[in-house]
């Protein structure tokens, strides 16, 4: 078998070289759908997941070619057909026989194989139509990749809008390693609060398939960073000093408290964990606890924790011993975050930045794809951007610009149904949108908008005449449905087109008109959904787990 | 091992040498010289076909006196009789007067028998050859007697004349292990045959080989090996010649009527292993099985009357089964 070494070892070069080509074949073909694909649906970044499965498709054969290792049957067979007449299957069956015509068979046998160069005899027999198919499925595919399609301005935005949210991503990433680096007083602690509200901002942005749903998850992160701006761990721990100070069991505690010196604050924990055998006084720490967690608020960062040592201390899951190392730990890690507040605040700020930055690149980029498809291809830019029907000013100038472009867009939509003989457009309510470069705002009635971006509003520059433009940031919220305001007015639909002969059209008459509910942030009733909620649980008897789950619920949609 | 090898190195030189004397006599017919002798080393019949004056006759003759073999003839005409093949028992009368019954061995008693136009014969006297051909007895009044070892038969027949003939039962061909069809000779070998046959110098033929040698030669034949794959391999294209079996080709479905009998198997493997004996190796390969395959199971592949009418022989129909059959399946 040595012999045949360099045979087996160029069987294996023409298998991998096969299986490497029918994978090209194959990963061709899946980027020919794709690109064909593409020309319909919008599929960002076409030419690099082309590249992406090619490249696929040459490891996975790569790694699939380990499997395919030529066996010793199979070289043995290809041997004899370059000339061997058999000889080397013979010996191999006569492997284990001793007899004299055995070995003089196999002594025949390496004589023929030394008589010959076994690997230079065997010649690479590859189909060149295995070369021709993957090159050609592959450029076809990338040629497919450069005929506009029927969404290639909405591929080119979402393609945009992935980059800027992918720059952003990066930015905020270095600018924490740069604030990590400058203020090493900012804690381990706020620096994990700042890399979740990035990894959440990542999330978002994964999920996020329109330039509404990225602005939604900036405004997000910027909330987030807001709340956590609002922090202030000195108060904190301010509270629960006094919280501790004021245990009746523990009489030391104020005084080391009050020093905050280590030694004496350690005498009075050990005192304090004594007190705490007995089971009453734990009691009384955890109803203390869960009474300092609530005095600290939503937004304070260990009111969490202490929940969740008062209730583990209240179920006995806890030592005493194991409470009061923990809020000794609690207490530690309140002192180093109110050492780094201030760096903390700074970053936050850089980071606000740079995401008000983000906000803008993102809110423009389809004007950008617009202009630059209009510059090159004379084509009207068209927005993916549905905005829903847009309804006046009652947001006046903040609504602006994205109001204004959406508004535009469906009434192009409508105009090539209307071709068709369906009418025209399907806008409700009244206002006007912007017009040419006098940029003024006016309309009346409620703002409904299936967006952030929409309803909300940006740093106001432009004089609207429902709302005084304002200079500072105003937030950003999801519009939610509030049926309890059902009833209020709302302005009637008008259905403008142009009936064609060859169309048709139903239409039924209701008996008045028709009542809409409003539309408001969900700010302005996520204050009274909360208080009810917090009223119906302590009216009810609920595990305190489940108030936890509530409350946090709450808190997440803050 | 050195005197193994040159006990395999002395059968090829004499087989060698028996090829090279025969060829001497006997101008052109190669492949015929060639598998006449694979035949007779591997101890079976040979049946040969064709037109008068081929040299079938002469071909016989040369091989007996070089093999050193003891040689008869029978020309088989229509009122032969088995017992003049066989021999037959007659009354021997001594000198007193008493009689008494005594074998009087036939010409089939011999090394090589030459059956001459064999199919002008009856088939009753076709059939005493039989036993001899298979067993290489004979049994003439309840008495079997053995033949002289090694034992042929070669036979010849004549396509053409078809008058007056009669043909070789399925029994008795089967018997023949080869069926060659000697070709006509091409000008060149036809001016060569004609200047040695016209003149008055005749060269003596040099016998090369004895009976006990032979028997040595058809021995280490047997020892050749065969590695599995080339005998399944052999096998799966005897199979392939009953149009019963599933995965037979096309060709045998449409055109055969009975395949090969296991003595076409047995006839393949043990030719293939003297050719490749032959060639100078020591095991049978893929191309010898190959080679054998025609004269091994021409004349027991069966043909219906579709392949008569079509003129389909049954070496076209052994040339789509070696196309059809895999080595390695």
């Amino acid at each position: 078998m040595k012999a045949l070494r360099p045979l087996k070892t160029k069987i294996y070069l023409e298998r991998a070289i096969r299986i490497l080509l029918t994978a090209l074949i194959i990963s061709g073909f899946i980027s020919f759908i794709l690109a064909a694909v593409s020309l319909f649906t919008v599929i960002p970044f076409v030419r690099y997941r082309i590249l992406v499965i090619t490249g696929a498709g040459l490891l996975l054969s790569v790694f699939a070619s380990l499997f395919f290792v030529p066996g010793a049957e199979k070289v043995i067979i290809t041997a004899d057909s370059l000339g061997l007449k058999e000889r080397v299957i013979t010996a191999w069956y006569l492997v284990d026989d001793n007899s004299e015509i055995a070995e003089l068979q196999r002594q025949d046998t390496k004589k023929a194989l030394d008589s010959m160069n076994i690997a230079s005899a065997y010649k690479l027999k590859i189909d060149r139509r295995l070369y021709i198919i993957p090159a050609c499925i592959i450029t076809a595919a990338f040629l497919l990749t450069f005929i506009p399609g029927r969404v290639s301005g909405e591929t080119k935005i979402r393609e945009s809008l992935i980059r800027e949210m992918n720059k952003t991503e990066k930015a905020i990433e270095e600018e924490i390693e740069k604030q990590t680096q400058k203020n090493p007083e900012i804690s381990e602690e706020q620096l994990k609060q700042l890399k979740e509200a990035l990894e959440k901002l990542k999330e978002e942005f994964r999920k996020s398939k329109s330039e509404e749903d990225a602005l939604k998850a900036l405004a997000q992160m910027e909330n987030q960073l807001e709340k956590l701006k609002e922090q202030e761990p000195l108060k904190d721990l301010n509270i629960l000093k006094d919280a501790l100070s004021n245990l009746p069991f523990a009489k030391d505690m104020e005084e080391a408290l009050k020093n905050m010196n280590e030694e004496t604050l350690k005498e009075a924990f050990e005192s304090l964990g004594k007190e705490l055998e007995n089971e009453e006084n734990l009691s009384k720490l955890a109803e203390m606890l869960e009474q300092t967690a609530m005095n600290m608020g939503d937004g304070s960062l260990f009111s969490e924790a202490l929940q969740n040592l008062a209730s583990e201390a209240g179920s006995k899951n806890l030592s005493g011993e194991d409470l009061v190392r923990s809020i000794m730990e609690l207490i530690s890690q309140a002192e180093e975050n109110a050492a780094g507040q201030e760096d903390f605040e700074n970053a936050v700020a850089d980071i606000d930045g740079i995401l008000g930055e983000a906000r803008k690149a993102i809110s423009a980029v389809d004007q950008r794809i617009a202009s630059s498809n209009t510059g090159k291809h004379g084509q009207s830019g068209r927005s993916s951007k549905s905005s829903g029907n847009s309804l006046g000013g009652g947001m006046a100038g903040n609504q602006s610009e994205n109001q204004g472009s959406g508004r535009n867009e469906n009434q192009g939509g409508n105009q090539g149904e209307a071709e068709s003989g369906n009418g025209k457009g399907n806008q409700t309510g009244s206002g006007s949108s912007r017009t040419g470069a006098g940029g003024e705002m006016s309309g009346n009635g409620a703002g409904e908008g299936s967006t952030n971006a929409d309803a909300g509003y940006s740093e106001g520059d432009r004089p609207g005449a429902g709302r005084t433009p304002g200079t500072g940031k105003e937030e950003e919220y999801k519009m939610i449905y509030v049926p309890e305001r059902l009833g209020g007015s709302g302005n009637e639909s008008t259905l403008p087109g142009q009936k064609l002969d060859s169309g048709s059209s139903t239409y039924t008459e209701t008996a008045g008109p028709v009542q809409k509910g409003e539309m408001v942030p969900y700010r302005e009733v996520l204050g009274i959904y909360r208080e009810e909620a917090v009223q119906t649980m302590d009216r009810m008897e609920i595990p305190p787990g489940m108030k936890e789950l509530v409350k946090s619920y709450f808190s997440s949609l803050e | 091992m050195q005197d193994e090898k040159s006990r395999f190195e002395d059968v090829l030189e004499t087989v060698s040498r028996i090829e090279t004397e025969v060829s001497r006599h006997m101008i052109g017919q190669k492949d015929i010289i060639r598998q006449v002798i694979m035949c007779m080393l591997a101890g079976g019949n040979v049946l040969l076909e064709g037109m008068p004056g081929l040299g079938k006759t002469r071909l016989v003759n040369i091989l007996g006196k070089v093999m050193g073999l003891e040689f008869s003839r029978i020309q088989f005409t229509p009122d032969l009789m088995p017992a003049d093949v066989t021999g037959t028992n007659i009354i021997d009368r001594k000198e007193s007067g008493e009689g008494m019954f005594r074998f009087q061995p036939g010409p089939i008693f011999s090394n090589i028998v030459l059956a001459d136009e064999i199919n002008r014969a009856t088939p009753k006297t076709q059939s005493a050859m039989l036993q001899a051909m298979q067993e290489k007895t004979v049994t003439v009044a309840n008495t079997t007697y053995k033949l002289p070892e090694p034992f042929f038969v070669l036979a010849t027949q004549n396509p053409i004349e078809m008058e007056g003939t009669y043909p070789l039962p399925e029994a008795q061909m089967d018997r023949f292990l080869f069926k060659l069809n000697v070709p006509s000779p091409g000008f060149d070998e036809l001016k060569n045959i004609i200047r040695l046959t016209t003149g008055n110098r005749e060269e003596a033929i040099e016998t090369v080989t004895d009976a006990e040698e032979i028997i040595q030669i058809q021995k280490a034949a047997r020892e050749i090996p065969i590695a599995d794959p080339v005998l399944d391999y052999a096998i799966r294209i005897v199979v392939a010649t009953r149009p019963e079996d599933g995965n037979s080709p096309e060709i045998v479905k449409k055109y055969v009527r009975y395949g090969s009998s296991p003595r076409g198997a047995q006839a393949i493997i043990s030719t293939a292993r003297i050719r490749a004996l032959l060639c100078g190796r020591y095991n049978v390969s893929f191309e010898d099985i190959q080679t054998v395959a025609y004269p091994s199971l021409r004349h027991r592949i069966f043909v219906n009357f579709d392949a008569v009418s079509e003129n389909v022989t049954p070496d076209m129909i052994i040339d789509g089964i070696i196309k059809d059959v895999k080595t390695y399946p």
